[in-house]
């Protein structure tokens, strides 16, 4: 497990990371999402031992995690740029990660390298940069540690490289202990991925839970009111996260479960009622409105 | 885990390539590294063997012996050579830089910091490669060099020797260099400001002792450059100044190993070890930022706020001091209203610099006030410092009880007094050879004459009977000061004969009373020069007539020899154990009445006597000054220089009649004994003559075409007087 404990990041006056408490738990595929500026990628470079904490703890497997090489063991980053050396191959980046990571499965690298139509000997600069996000995440997947923390990892990759991916992330996971850690804004494609997801926002986690959880704890609800009025008093009490109304349509975001938000609905006289899934996208949307970073409101000012 | 087991543990995963891990991860980053090394080997092996074998192929076809090839190969493969210093300084910014430059990047310090690898081992792989690539190649060289000059015939114990000291301390300096280049790195967030450290690591210590020298130099009218001769502390200043200790000299012959450790490895040994000191202490402050070094300080100025401030206030003070010591110069005045904009432009300049410097914003010059603030305040003390001689330095004379003993130098102009001869009989110039030797127990004197002389204007005295005196103070509590001032001698007559009565003055100031020169007046062929003539004086029994001269110098009063002029030269002539061919001139006085009367016992010539037959014509030269002469008298902060531009008009006139040249001959002196004279005030400067000789002449002369002479003050034929319109006294020739 990834326990970050309290933590805090200062970047001169600017509190980047502000005691952040977030657990990773084995056998997830966690997904870190956060507006711009939330502090993805300090939370990720914390939690590999790049950057120092102000405060608080960070531990991989209940090994503290800053400059301690067992701890490093169980994890690779891939980071937003990853770097390869200069002319560098595919093979003589598995040589150097093979010296560095005691689990590397440079066989099964080499047979994805084929699967992924990656050329093994050509040069690495020649690549895409979807090409060279390919080649970072087979280094990692098959590095063979516990954890692979990815950051944005999976902007620029095609939609069919996105699913081979993924597919090789199922098989990771179902072979061995393997815990994805996915910083991205692409919520869509996190959505497809993830079962746990952590809300950063302002230097905050603002919610860290499972996916299934946090889809059944948000309800959003589209209806036509008889008595447009009336709703107000009979959802009292009802945590409207969101609220929009067109002509005679309203759409309600509610925190809240499927049978809770029912249950409330079925007080109200309604012409019509839907219950609509939603989106990763709109749970970040809504979450983050509440916590005052209104998405619409910047939008339009922009 | 013990560290041994931990450094060389095997990788059990891959048996195919089962290593020591450290050395995987040396080998791993070696790998990034070929360039360089391949650039160090090429440039390395072009620097020594190539050289060497290229020198020693140009024996065989010049005449030139094998013993000067064989020095030219100390001189290429040494550490006094050529390459060598600037090799090992380039080669340890560069193996530096390029092994840590890693931290500059965000991509690679991502990479590099989520692995696991510890960042002492990954310190410990990158340091010690950096010292690989560059001794590797260098080892090599040298080998190959040897082999070549082994190859030639030129190979000797000596410059083995040599080379193995070179090695030793071209690795310690290696250490040095690196390791100030790792600090400088260390500390800064970006490439830039890292050669910016690196060059403030090298070069701010050599600026600010400049500075604060000129400062001294232009403010203190006692001051002496000898008290700026402390060791430096930044290795490059220290190992230059090493070099300069080294008394080894292939030109002396071919070397043994003992010359070697005599004259190169004692003299450097005690600043090599300051200096491997000096690696350690800056090694250790490298890894500690190396390790506190927050990887988010990419891209900012500095990796450490706190080193932000110091650097600014370091910069700042020596930047108003110039900004100051500028203004002062072109405008050729120092005075308070001319310092202060200087200043002030000084300390401006450096705040709004290193502001923009840091913040990489134009609007940020204002920031960080307590900087400027304790940045100003250190650039105004060390002006308000020299210019009101805050520390008394002018003024200061030590209590005679503080003493432990004394030596000075007084500046009489001739300069014969500097030559020494070393413990190897070479003759070496060493102007500060009696400050540094004379001991005088009884310092009255000497604090007699400083008292009268410091704090006194130089210009304002007056300048025909001005001595220019140095004074070194070795005190009790272990310090030494020097200190310089003007005297006049017509005032300090009683002093200066008290001073030149003292045996422990008359030693130290002329090595020619010394025992040990005995070897050499045993050795040497005497000879009188008496200006025009040079005569060997036959029995060649160098001691007596050396016992003889050193019994007139004993007896030699200020008074006796003021403002007299020598009436010839002794000339020795020997040879050192290496064949090397030397000669020590000793002035001769008429009050040298033992010397004198064994001159003329063997009927040596000792006045000048020239036939008026042996020459043709004499032309006599006039620089008449102008009332109104311009002087032009420039002292800067920036190598204090002098340069006085006197308008004269140049009267010549030549006599050809014998009557006249008679009568002239009589009066004149030989230019080439002048700068004998203890002072300069017996001749008329204005006046010399030149004689036309004829082939009888050239019999006279020891050297070709010197024949030049010049008259005593005042002395002069009345015609030759009436010609040139001067008036004064006409006494009768000497």
């Amino acid at each position: 497990m990834i326990d970050m404990k309290n933590v805090t990041k200062r970047f001169g006056g600017i509190t980047a990371v502000d005691h952040v408490s977030v657990a990773i738990k084995e056998g997830n595929v966690f997904g870190l999402i956060g507006t711009n500026g939330a502090g993805k990628s300090t939370v990720l470079r914390l939690a590999t031992g790049i950057y120092r904490p102000d405060e608080g703890e960070i531990y991989i497997d209940a090994l503290p995690v800053y400059d301690n090489r067992e701890a490093k063991k169980r994890f690779f980053f891939i980071p937003d740029e990853p770097y390869f050396f200069n002319n560098a191959d595919a093979a003589q980046m598995e040589c150097y990660y093979a010296r560095i990571y005691e689990n590397f499965d440079s066989g099964r690298f080499y047979d994805a390298l084929e699967k992924f139509g990656l050329d093994r000997k050509r040069k690495i600069h020649t690549y895409s940069k979807g090409m060279k996000k390919q080649l970072a995440l087979l280094i990692g997947i098959y590095a063979g540690t516990r954890y692979l923390l990815c950051d944005e990892t999976f902007d620029g990759l095609d939609p069919v490289m996105r699913q081979g991916i993924k597919g090789l992330f199922a098989k990771t996971m179902e072979e061995r202990n393997f815990t994805p850690v996915i910083a991205s804004h692409n919520l869509r494609e996190l959505e497809d991925i993830c079962d746990h997801v952590g809300l950063l926002h302002k230097g905050g986690v603002l919610l860290s839970k499972e996916l299934e959880d946090m889809k059944c704890n948000i309800q959003k609800v589209q209806c036509v009111l008889k008595d447009p009025q009336e709703w107000r008093t009979a959802l009292q009490g009802v945590d409207i996260l969101q609220e929009e109304e067109r002509g005679m349509l309203h759409t309600f975001t509610v925190r809240g479960s499927r049978e809770m938000v029912e249950a409330k609905f079925g007080r109200i006289e309604t012409v019509f009622f839907e219950m609509l899934p939603l989106s990763l996208e709109e749970i970040f949307i809504s979450e983050t409105e509440v916590a005052g970073y209104d998405v619409k409101k910047f939008l339009m000012e922009n | 885990m013990t560290l041994k087991s931990s450094l060389w543990k095997t990788e059990k995963s891959r048996g195919c390539r089962s290593s020591p891990a450290l050395f995987i991860q040396m080998k791993e980053n070696a790998k990034r590294r070929l360039w360089l090394f391949a650039l160090l080997s090429f440039v390395q092996m072009l620097c020594y063997p190539l050289m060497t074998a290229l020198t020693l192929g140009r024996y065989g076809r010049e005449e030139v012996s094998l013993a000067v090839w064989q020095g030219v190969c100390h001189d290429i493969l040494g550490i006094r050579g050529g390459p060598t210093v600037f090799l090992v300084t380039t080669g340890a910014v560069l193996c530096a830089a390029e092994g840590f430059s890693w931290i500059y990047s965000r991509m690679k310090t991502d990479m590099y910091l989520a692995q696991p690898i510890t960042a002492c081992r990954r310190f410990l792989m990158t340091y010690i490669n950096g010292i690989l690539i560059y001794f590797i190649p260098y080892i090599v060289s040298l080998c190959i060099a040897l082999l070549v000059t082994a190859g030639a015939g030129a190979a000797s114990s000596a410059l083995f020797v040599d080379v193995l000291f070179t090695l030793v301390s071209a690795f310690i300096y290696f250490l040095a260099v690196y390791h100030v280049t790792l600090i400088a790195m260390m500390i800064s967030g970006r490439r830039g400001m890292a050669g910016f450290f690196v060059l403030m690591g090298f070069l701010y210590e050599a600026i600010l002792r400049a500075t604060l020298e000129s400062y001294a130099s232009a403010y203190f009218s006692t001051y002496v450059s000898r008290d700026a001769t402390e060791r430096f502390i930044t290795p490059v200043f220290r190992m230059i100044e090493s070099l300069g200790k080294s008394t080894f000299s292939w030109e002396a012959g071919k070397a043994v190993p003992g010359d070697i450790l005599e004259h190169l490895v004692l003299p450097m040994l005690p600043d090599i070890m300051i200096l491997l000191v000096e690696a350690v202490l800056f090694g250790v402050i490298a890894y500690y930022c190396y390790k506190k070094r927050p990887a988010e300080a990419i891209s900012q100025a500095v990796a450490f706020p706190s080193v932000k401030g110091p650097v600014k206030v370091l910069l700042m003070f020596v930047s108003g001091l110039l900004g100051c010591a500028c203004f002062c110069d072109v405008s050729g005045y120092d005075g308070f209203f001319v310092a202060v904009p200087g200043l002030v432009l000084g300390i401006g300049f450096c705040q709004v610099l290193m502001e923009i410097v840091y913040e990489g914003d134009m609007r940020a010059f204002t920031g960080h006030k307590r900087s400027f603030a304790a940045g100003a305040a250190a650039a105004v003390a060390g002006y308000l410092f020299f210019a009101l001689d805050i520390s008394g330095y002018d003024t200061w004379i030590p209590a005679p009880e503080q003493v432990e003993s004394a030596a000075i130098e007084i500046g009489f102009g001739n300069n014969y007094r500097f030559e020494h001869v070393d413990e190897e009989d070479a003759i070496t110039w060493n102007e500060q050879y009696g400050l540094e030797t004379m001991k005088l127990t009884d310092v009255s004197g000497v604090l007699s004459l400083a008292k009268d002389g410091m704090g006194k204007d130089a210009r304002e005295q007056n300048p025909d009977t001005r001595l220019n005196c140095s004074v070194k103070y070795r005190l009790k509590s272990g310090k030494e000061k020097y200190r310089d001032f003007c005297i006049d001698y017509e005032q300090e007559k009683t002093v200066l004969d008290i001073l030149f009565a003292n045996e422990e003055y008359k030693e130290g100031s002329n090595q020619v009373l010394l025992p040990r020169m005995d070897r050499i007046f045993e050795k040497s062929r005497i000879y009188y020069d008496n200006g025009m003539q040079e005569t060997e004086i036959a029995d060649k029994n160098g001691i007596a007539l050396m016992r003889a001269y050193q019994e007139d110098l004993r007896k030699m009063s200020f008074t006796d020899i003021k403002e007299a002029v020598p009436c010839g030269v002794l000339r020795l002539r020997y040879k050192t154990e290496r064949l090397q061919e030397y000669t020590l001139e000793y002035p001769v006085f008429p009050t040298y009445t033992r010397t004198i009367e064994y001159l003329r016992e063997k009927n040596i010539e000792l006045y000048l006597a020239i036939s008026p037959k042996a020459v043709e014509s004499l032309l006599v030269s006039c620089y008449q000054e102008k009332e109104d002469a311009e002087v032009i008298d420039h002292g800067g902060f920036f190598g204090t220089f002098v340069n006085t531009m006197e308008l004269a008009d140049l009267m010549e006139k030549e006599y050809g009649k014998r009557e006249q040249i008679e009568e002239l001959l009589g009066y004149l002196y030989p230019g080439s004994l002048v700068s004998w004279c203890y002072t300069m005030n017996s001749f008329d400067h204005n006046i010399s003559v030149r004689a036309e000789a004829s082939d009888d002449l050239s019999a006279y002369l020891y050297h070709w075409g010197d024949t030049d002479f010049m008259v005593r003050k005042g002395k002069l034929p009345e015609f030759v007087k009436k010609d040139f319109g001067l008036s004064g006294e006409t006494d009768g020739q000497e």
